[in-house]
């Protein structure tokens, strides 16, 4: 299968994509590992005549950890390096176990974080750990920038909110709470590899010695048009004291917070085990 | 749209070349360098039958442009044995039975060396979850397993 | 078992070495100079007449040099069998009228791949739709839209039927009037599709002396080459097909296509290479999948589990055309009596057009679907009588001697043995208690079996394999033999059998194979036929040889060619091992000495020589093969009753193949198949509607990989053996053991959930709504 042809652009610095970007808008796609954009546009779903190519730019592939602000993760960072970076590792644990999760080892290598979230697929596997941990991404283009929550990027199925002359720069996730921990459960759709058919991440603050969950963050992927919180669910355990019959009152909320399209009943279902799960297991990483 | 005179390194040697962007380094490494061992299964990711080594790591060669591919090693299953001496894992193949139709094989080697240059014992979970992007319909995968573990044992 | 070197030991492949350092050359890998690359227009429509077809734009379009359409072919039709009751009925380009979404209706021939994608989009056609339908069952009714008249030899009022099977003996009334208890069930196969990693490809080269040169990637070049002369309207001398390596093919690539026919006709109207290669996109929304097939079952059964009567319908959705439609339900017949004793049976089969890409067989051709039926009612008849599920096959199997119903001689069977030893080696009797005792817990084991029957080899064009074996005057051997290895091992085990017989070793053997001009006929890579005729005919031009050779090296040696033994490189006298001639001295000796004789054996093989043809496609009367392969295999999964999913962990197949030739091959025959049924029973369907297919990559169309890889265990049971000098007899090995492992995979799933599911695959909905219903059910 051939890509169809295009006219290649491989900038230097960021100003100079920015102002590819701000000239030629919509006609432009942004290439970064390539493989949401070059299989989209061999399937003629996507056209662009210009490709600007991210990757000759220095210094987008950086994460870094800040003690008051948190962890920032640069456009070029890959999927692999975030499975295996030790802060990641050590402070959101779930979140590399959902960008291992990605693809396959070859796609893991290629793609990026931000690439993924900008394909906005319904089911990326990182969009729910990430929506738990209030992630926000900051955009910016040839005369401003701005910083949006990562609910608000979504805007629908593969779509974002993403201006033409846009570009997301950052990944900024805040500093973890104390005493909190995250799990990322999923379902795939059929055998091992290929899409997730439902992924629940769970964020839970909790003091350990009264079991009190403080904060809950439940988010779930591939049950609607946008990865989503479950907000109702959530305030069922907020504020309350973890116990069996609360969790599963809260997972059965969870399940009917989602829109799911194609096989909705299964998908239900599993929303509803998956949630469950997923807060046990962030209860036992915490105690 | 206009060729642009590239340089590629594959398999130690280098070689210049006019492509149009849009060439995937699969195109031309099997149409303009007559290196058919990497395949096209799909073309959009799934297969892993394109899989070559770029600075060691496997990459889709159908998604990635031959122009992204300039200043990089890039190894290809043409580049595995050393003259008439083959590499572990391509004896280890043979011996133990892991090809049939063969057209995974050379992306199922690639990626099981770098699954090896990573971790030279990794568990069988470890190399089955790394090999889940070459797609074999033939095998079954047994003794594709079989063989990585012989040469991870030293055995070949 | 007399002592041999090479025949059933597990020597590596011969083509090892090139496929693993990517030097094999595939179809999608060739080029010659002066190549164009074809692309196929394709029908966007279900059902419709073509008015018009207008190709100027695309004609002028730079650098596009032919376009044709079914106007510029000869309008000779071809089909998958080709007999009197069923004639071709497909055109290579659509002539008036599109059947299904993708089917071909023009080709294009330009100097990239670019410009023939935008030349087809320049081709203008006009339309006018027709009413169209999906579903068989809807379509036998008399008032669906018509696809093609139904069969005329049809009696029944069933619109759309492209070929019916009607079979029976004995008195079925009497037999259910009989039994203790009669079953009524109705199975439903999905739409599955093979998967071969290399897509469809073909590279035609039309030389002006009026030659065309074929490579494409196929099951066999003989029946490749006899369909494209036919339609081309050339001899059968004038193309060549030849050998080019295959990405597997399952069963999916035997007949022809319409690809190979546009190839090789835009290359005749250029006078240039011509290659199309399908893109997997392609390959999931035009190409043939396997046939879905639903099965109606009624079985009566004595109190102690010995059948008694059985009523089988099925209903295949061939698609548009009649395809290998005809010859599964034929199939079907012979997968239903083959494995158990059934003294009464009324078999009737419907293969019926649709209006959706035209099915091919794959893997096991109707016996999936055919032994899932039968095998899970086999366990559900057991359970209602308290019989234990290997009991109640252990006391039908089909048993050495018996003579079968169409009047075919078991010449040998392992069954019982193989049934006794998978039950055996897997603990069956006390899992399967286990497994009926663990309501209540979340993760539950199950265990099951499924038994499976093959045949090994029948007729159809070309009927007869044939094999050369050259001797060279250095000690090495030429093995020219029309075989084509598809992954299988051909080349492999057929030089396994040349080295034993004439005491060579393997690297001694160049193999010159499955190219039409230079190597003898052969009956292909898709009809089981493959170490039985091929290798027999492979046997019997090395024993030729090995005479001629012996007959020099006896006058050499002063001694009597039947004293003489070819071991070693070296033919020396029995008893007397001092008096001795390397084999190259022999050959030499012959060609420079003494007469001139450069030795050349010639060997050929039919299946049932006593027979014209394979038996009546219609009426199942006559001799279907020589050899019968059987196997039992056992399946143990684990399934999550919260989520539904289900995990294979191990599979045993105990089988009956005559003896291996090579037991690496043939374990990894085994592997792939287990593989296979895993996918069939668990994962994989084409999902389609109103003949458009949704699944178009590996994304949406789950086949297993590396971390769904399963523990596969083997149980040889060997009923056949090898000797020097006469044919021998052994049997397929690779189509059989896909289908008892789907049933055996149902079969656990029941033992491990008390969900019996009967249609496949066993979504996970499937369960947990199955295990929903037993405790709403309970209540």
């Amino acid at each position: 299968m051939r890509i169809p042809k295009f006219e290649y652009f491989s900038p230097s610095s960021i100003e100079e994509a920015c102002s590819l970007l701000y000239k030629y808008k919509s006609e432009a796609k942004l290439l970064a590992g390539g493989t949401d954009l070059f299989v989209k546009m061999k399937k003629k779903e996507l056209l662009p005549k210009f490709v600007i190519n991210l990757k000759g730019i220095e210094g987008l592939d950086k994460i870094q950890w800040d003690e008051k602000e948190g962890l920032k993760i640069g456009p070029l960072v890959t999927h692999d390096t975030i499975v295996h970076h030790p802060v990641v590792r050590e402070k959101f644990d779930f979140l590399a176990e959902a960008c291992f999760k990605i693809g396959t080892r070859q796609v893991r290598n290629m793609g990026t974080l931000v690439g993924n979230l900008c394909n906005a697929s319904p089911s990326s596997d990182a969009a729910a750990p990430l929506l738990v941990l209030e992630t926000k991404l900051k955009l910016i283009h040839l005369y401003g920038e701005r910083t949006v929550s990562l609910q608000e990027f979504f805007v629908g199925p593969f779509q974002t909110i993403l201006e033409p002359q846009e570009m997301v720069v950052e990944v900024w996730i805040p500093k973890e709470p104390p005493q909190s921990a995250g799990s990322y459960q999923y379902i795939h759709k059929a055998s091992s590899v290929g899409e997730t058919l439902v992924g629940a991440a769970v964020f839970l603050t909790l003091d350990p010695k009264d079991k009190t969950c403080r904060e809950v963050r439940i988010g779930l992927s591939s049950v609607a048009p946008t990865p989503i919180r479950a907000k109702a669910a959530e305030r069922i355990l907020n504020g309350k004291r973890v116990e069996e019959k609360l969790i599963k009152e809260a997972a059965q909320m969870a399940s009917e917070e989602t829109q799911p399209r194609s096989r909705p009943w299964y998908r239900r279902e599993m929303s509803r085990v998956l949630v469950e799960q997923a807060i046990l297991q962030a209860m036992e990483k915490i105690q | 749209m206009k060729k642009q005179l590239i340089e590629l390194k594959v398999n130690g040697e280098s070689h210049e070349l006019a492509v149009e962007p849009q060439r995937t380094l699969l195109e031309v490494l099997r149409e303009d360098l007559g290196l058919t061992g990497a395949k096209e299964a799909c073309g959009t990711g799934e297969c892993g039958a394109c899989t070559v080594l770029i600075n060691g790591k496997p990459i889709l060669s159908c998604l990635t442009l031959a122009i992204e591919a300039q200043g990089k090693e890039i190894t290809t299953i043409e580049g595995l044995a050393k003259g008439a001496e083959l590499h572990p894992l391509q004896k280890a193949f043979i011996r133990y039975g892991a090809i049939q139709c063969g057209y995974c094989t050379s992306g199922m080697i690639l990626n099981a060396k770098s699954i090896l240059d990573e971790n030279p014992k990794p568990s069988r979970e470890e190399i089955l979850k790394g090999l889940e992007g070459n797609l074999c319909r033939c095998t079954g995968y047994n003794k594709i397993l079989e063989a990585i573990m012989a040469v991870s044992i030293g055995e070949e | 078992m007399e002592e041999l070197s090479f025949v059933g030991k597990s020597v590596p492949r011969k083509d090892g070495m090139e496929k693993a350092t990517g030097r094999a050359l595939y179809t999608v890998d060739m080029v010659l100079p002066g190549m164009l690359w074809g692309k196929i227009l394709r029908s966007p429509y279900p059902h419709a007449k073509i008015l018009n077809i207008d190709t100027s734009r695309a004609q002028r379009l730079p650098g596009v040099k032919a376009v044709i359409t079914g106007k510029d072919t000869l309008g000779i039709k071809h089909g998958f069998v080709e007999t009197p009751r069923y004639p071709p009925d497909q055109y290579p380009l659509a002539m008036d009228r599109v059947r299904y979404i993708g089917e071909e209706v023009a080709a294009v021939a330009a100097i990239d791949e670019y410009i023939a994608e935008e030349a087809l989009s320049l081709i203008k056609v006009d339309y006018e739709e027709l009413p169209a339908v999906f579903d068989p069952e809807e379509a036998m009714r008399p008032d669906a839209p018509e696809i093609h008249p139904s069969h005329p030899k049809v009696r029944e009022p069933y619109k759309n039927i492209g070929g019916k099977t009607e079979t029976g003996w004995g008195d079925i009334e009497k037999g259910f009037a009989e039994s203790y208890l009669v079953r009524e069930d109705r199975f439903e196969g999905q739409l599955r599709t093979h998967c071969y990693m290399e897509p469809q490809a073909t590279l035609a080269s039309y030389d002006l002396s009026g030659r065309l040169n074929v490579w494409t990637s196929s099951q066999g070049p003989f029946i490749k080459r006899a369909k494209l002369a036919t339609t081309l309207g050339l001899p059968f001398s004038n193309v060549r097909v030849l050998k080019a390596y295959v990405g597997g093919a399952y069963g999916g690539k035997i007949d022809l296509f319409s690809h190979e026919f546009c190839a090789s006709l835009l290359s005749i109207k250029t006078g240039r290479p011509v290659k199309i290669v399908w893109t997997r996109q392609e390959v999931f929304e035009a190409s043939r999948h396997g046939q879905p097939i639903i099965v109606e079952l009624k079985t009566g059964v004595k109190k102690d589990g010995t059948l008694l009567a059985q009523q089988v319908k099925v209903i295949n959705n061939a698609g548009a055309y009649r395809g290998s439609g005809v010859v599964v339900i034929f199939l079907c017949w012979g997968f239903v009596m083959l494995s158990y004793r059934i003294p009464n049976l009324k078999y009737e089969g419907y293969s019926v057009y649709t209006n959706n890409p035209v099915r091919a067989p794959q893997r096991g051709h109707g016996a999936p679907n055919l032994r899932f039926a039968v095998d899970s009612q086999m366990d559900m008849i057991a359970e209602e009588l308290g019989i234990d599920p290997v009991e109640i096959r252990l006391k039908n199997a089909r048993q050495k001697g018996e003579i079968l119903p169409n009047g075919d001689y078991v010449r040998n069977c392992g069954l019982v043995e193989c049934i006794e030893r998978a039950a055996e080696e897997t603990q069956f009797k006390e899992k399967y208690a286990k497994g009926k005792r663990q309501e209540g817990q979340r993760i539950r084991r199950g265990i099951g079996m499924g038994v499976s029957s093959y045949f090994s080899g029948s007729l159809i064009y070309p009927n007869a394999s044939a094999a050369m074996v050259k001797l060279n005057d250095d000690g090495t051997v030429s093995l020219l033999t029309g075989a084509l290895d598809i992954g299988q091992g051909a080349e492999t085990i057929l030089s396994q059998i040349v080295a034993e017989e004439l005491g060579v070793s393997m690297e001694d053997i160049r193999v010159v194979a499955a190219d039409t001009e230079t190597t003898p006929v052969d009956i292909g890579s898709w009809i089981s036929g493959g170490a039985y005729v091929s290798g027999n005919a492979v046997k019997m031009a090395a024993s030729d040889a090995r005479r001629q050779l012996f007959e020099v090296a006896a006058k050499e040696l002063e001694a009597n060619p039947e004293d003489l033994i070819a071991k070693n490189r070296e033919i020396y006298v029995k008893g007397s091992p001092g008096r001795s001639l390397s084999f190259a001295q022999a050959v030499a000796a012959s060609i420079a000495k003494r007469r001139g004789n450069p030795i050349i054996g010639q060997g050929h093989y039919r299946t049932m020589k006593d027979v014209p043809m394979h038996p009546s496609l219609a009426t199942t009367k006559g001799r279907w093969s020589d050899n019968y392969a059987f196997d039992a295999q056992v399946a143990e999964v684990e399934v999550d009753t919260w989520t539904g999913q289900v995990k294979l962990l191990k599979a045993t197949t105990a089988h009956d193949c005559g003896f291996p030739i090579n037991p690496l091959l043939v374990e990894g025959q085994i592997d792939g198949q287990v593989s296979m049924a895993q996918g069939h029973a668990l994962w994989e369907e084409v999902l389609m509607e109103k003949g458009k297919t949704l699944t178009t990559s590996f994304l949406d169309y789950k086949i297993p990989c590396a971390k769904d890889m399963v523990e596969s265990h083997y149980i040889d049971v060997i009923t056949e053996k090898y000797e020097k000098d006469i044919p021998y007899r052994t049997k397929e090995v690779g189509e059989g053991y896909v289908s008892g492992m789907v049933a055996a995979i149902a079969n656990a799933v029941y033992n491990a959930t008390g969900v019996r599911v009967k249609t496949l695959p066993i979504y996970p909905e499937k369960i947990l709504k199955g295990l929903k219903e037993k405790k709403d059910g309970g209540k």
